[in-house]
């Protein structure tokens, strides 16, 4: 299959493209700026994706299926100019894309995320949770699974939105947890939890939003699909695993301060269901994140 | 109070302005060219302002219409429009309250009725996403700023000055054109509608109860299609019965809990549908 994958130079857009590639699919990436690294294969479309331009620049070759993983980091609780680049660049992009394109794709794969779901009102949080974002980014983001829904639904294209937990793996962002515990580790230093390390949390390897990505566009999957480890673990637990990393006996240290964590737990069973989604192990992960950084 | 009105100049907007006149409030228009110049414009018209009535947003002409430019439009003019009057906002300050029009499309495919405010949201429109995301704007804005802000969900909007399809409109004008008003299918599924002077009378409600979070507007009951264009025949003295054609789309029922408006609000709609009808009849034979 031919791959448009808008976003494909930032974390999860490097696997998507590699895990793609991998596959014998061509992939053209249109991201703000190039990748890195290019893959052996991988067109890049260097594009401005807000711009009208940008997005004929990223439809001018086809696509049989669309991932769109183009989206601001910044997430915040308030409502300022960032709100209206979130939702250019998340959702009027995506729209206008599907609009320009000279035949409609077979699919779309559109990136969401937890955050729609906001404060969990029980756990685990299936996709039936109600939807209360409480940031602007999660805001964008439901908008865009609900518009980009009724858009493709009117021209006969599946649409899957995957609600990806908090991902992890290499290449992600150094000042999250995980990358910083690895980084104390490596310098022989304890990572610090805050409080008792109890925060729930539900840490997805990159690969495994990757394979997501694959299997919800080749078997036309519709509608919204949590993705997350299927075993969630507290901080405290993360700790412990890079420590494990190193023989060297290091043992988390502990800062008394309260965390204000939410506790976060999703479940995959729709995902294993209907894209035959299987999560990597978190020491699995964890293990490719310190080897390949 | 100061209550800046965007919107002002559309159906509810009609009825809104005078309503918060009458309530003792001074109203700030915000006209559309003001919005449309940007945040820094709207930031100087909303100078000293206390309190905001969002009436403004784009509506397609056919909310179930599907056509990609439609989408654009509905994003800007609800969302991405929401957003930008919010951000200017964020220097108002003495500002006490916003009060946002939003709409029932935001639930989608109703799960039970009547549909209560917890019902999920899950719009089939893009104007009901739009709408739903400006909620959420809303909602953010008020956490943020520790402020009364409430989202008034409305069914059809209904009165003098109404403009947009909805079967009672579609009624009103066939009877104002000696027609008898067409029914698609059975005419058994309900719907649901507001008389535009009610719903002004819960906007102001609104501002005086400092009402938070999701609050729907209706009629209570809701009204069989069949019911809403016997009415209209009954108001407009027409001889024939209502024509029944075929059904167009699956039929759908559409009512809207309104217990927390009544709680909250002390809100219920006054207007009896018979005189809403004679009304907008009327508005409509007026040329309207």
């Amino acid at each position: 299959m031919k791959f448009l994958v808008a976003g494909g130079s930032g974390f999860v857009g490097r696997h998507v493209v590699r895990r793609l590639l991998s596959e014998g699919h061509a992939v053209l990436n249109a991201d703000r700026v190039p990748p890195q690294a290019p893959e052996p294969g991988e067109v890049v479309a260097v594009a401005d994706l807000t711009s009208p331009e940008g997005i004929a620049a990223a439809a001018a070759r086809g696509a049989d299926a669309v991932v769109w993983l183009a989206a601001s980091i910044r997430q915040a609780p308030t409502i300022d100019a960032t709100a209206q680049d979130d939702l250019r660049l998340m959702v009027e992009a995506p729209l206008r894309l599907l609009s320009v394109l000279a035949s409609p794709p077979a699919s779309v794969v559109y990136l969401s995320s937890v955050q729609v779901y906001g404060r969990p009102d029980r756990l685990p949080v299936d996709e039936e949770h109600a939807t209360r974002p409480f940031t602007v980014y999660g805001v964008a983001k439901l908008c865009a699974e609900q518009m980009l829904g009724v858009a493709c639904a009117g021209r006969g294209i599946a649409c899957a939105s995957l609600r990806a937990a908090f991902v992890y793996g290499p290449g992600q962002h150094p000042a999250n947890a995980i990358p910083r515990f690895l980084e104390r580790v490596r310098s022989g230093v304890a990572p610090v939890v805050h409080g008792d390390g109890a925060d729930v949390r539900d840490d997805v390897f990159v690969g495994d939003v990757a394979q997501a990505v694959s299997h919800a566009a080749s078997r036309r999957a519709h509608g919204v699909l949590n993705i997350g480890s299927g075993a969630p673990h507290t901080l405290l637990d993360v700790a412990r695993a890079t420590c494990d990393l190193v023989p060297s006996g290091l043992r988390p240290a502990h800062e008394d301060r309260p965390s204000g964590w939410i506790d976060r737990w999703y479940t995959i069973d729709r995902a294993r269901s209907e894209l035959g989604y299987v999560p990597t192990a978190f020491a699995d992960g964890l293990r490719r994140q310190w080897a390949e950084g | 109070m100061k209550v800046a009105v965007t919107g002002a100049s559309g159906h509810l907007g009609g009825f809104c302005v005078p309503a918060l006149q009458a309530a003792g409030h001074e109203t700030l228009v915000v006209p559309r060219e003001v919005r449309q110049a940007g945040v820094p414009s709207l930031r100087t018209a909303l100078a000293g302002v206390e309190a905001v009535v969002h009436l403004a947003g784009h509506i397609p002409e056919d909310t179930a219409r599907l056509d990609p430019d439609d989408a654009e439009a509905t994003l800007r003019g609800n969302a991405a429009g929401t957003a930008a009057l919010l951000e200017a906002l964020a220097t108002a300050r003495h500002l006490r309250a916003v009060v946002y029009a939003s709409s029932f499309e935001v639930y989608g495919l109703p799960l039970a009725l009547p549909i209560r405010e917890d019902h999920p949201t899950r719009p089939l429109s893009f104007y009901g996403a739009a709408k739903l995301a400006g909620e959420h704007f809303v909602r953010l804005f008020g956490a943020a700023r520790g402020l009364p802000c409430c989202n008034l969900r409305l069914p059809a909007v209904y009165g003098p000055g109404a403009r947009l399809r909805s079967a009672i409109s579609n009624f009103i004008r066939d009877a104002a054109a000696g027609r008898p008003p067409e029914i698609h299918g059975s005419g058994e599924d309900r719907r649901d509608l507001v008389y535009a002077k009610d719903a002004a009378d819960a906007v102001v409600r609104a501002l005086a109860t400092g009402a938070r979070g999701e609050i729907n507007l209706g009629s209570g009951t809701g009204y069989r299609v069949a019911e809403l264009a016997e009415a209209v025949c009954r108001v407009a003295r027409l001889a024939a019965p209502p024509a029944r054609l075929p059904s167009r789309k699956p039929a759908r029922d559409y009512v809207l809990d309104i217990t927390r408006a009544k709680q909250e609000l002390g809100w219920e709609p006054r207007t009896r549908l018979d005189a809403g009808i004679a009304a907008q009849l009327a508005w409509v034979r007026a040329g309207g």
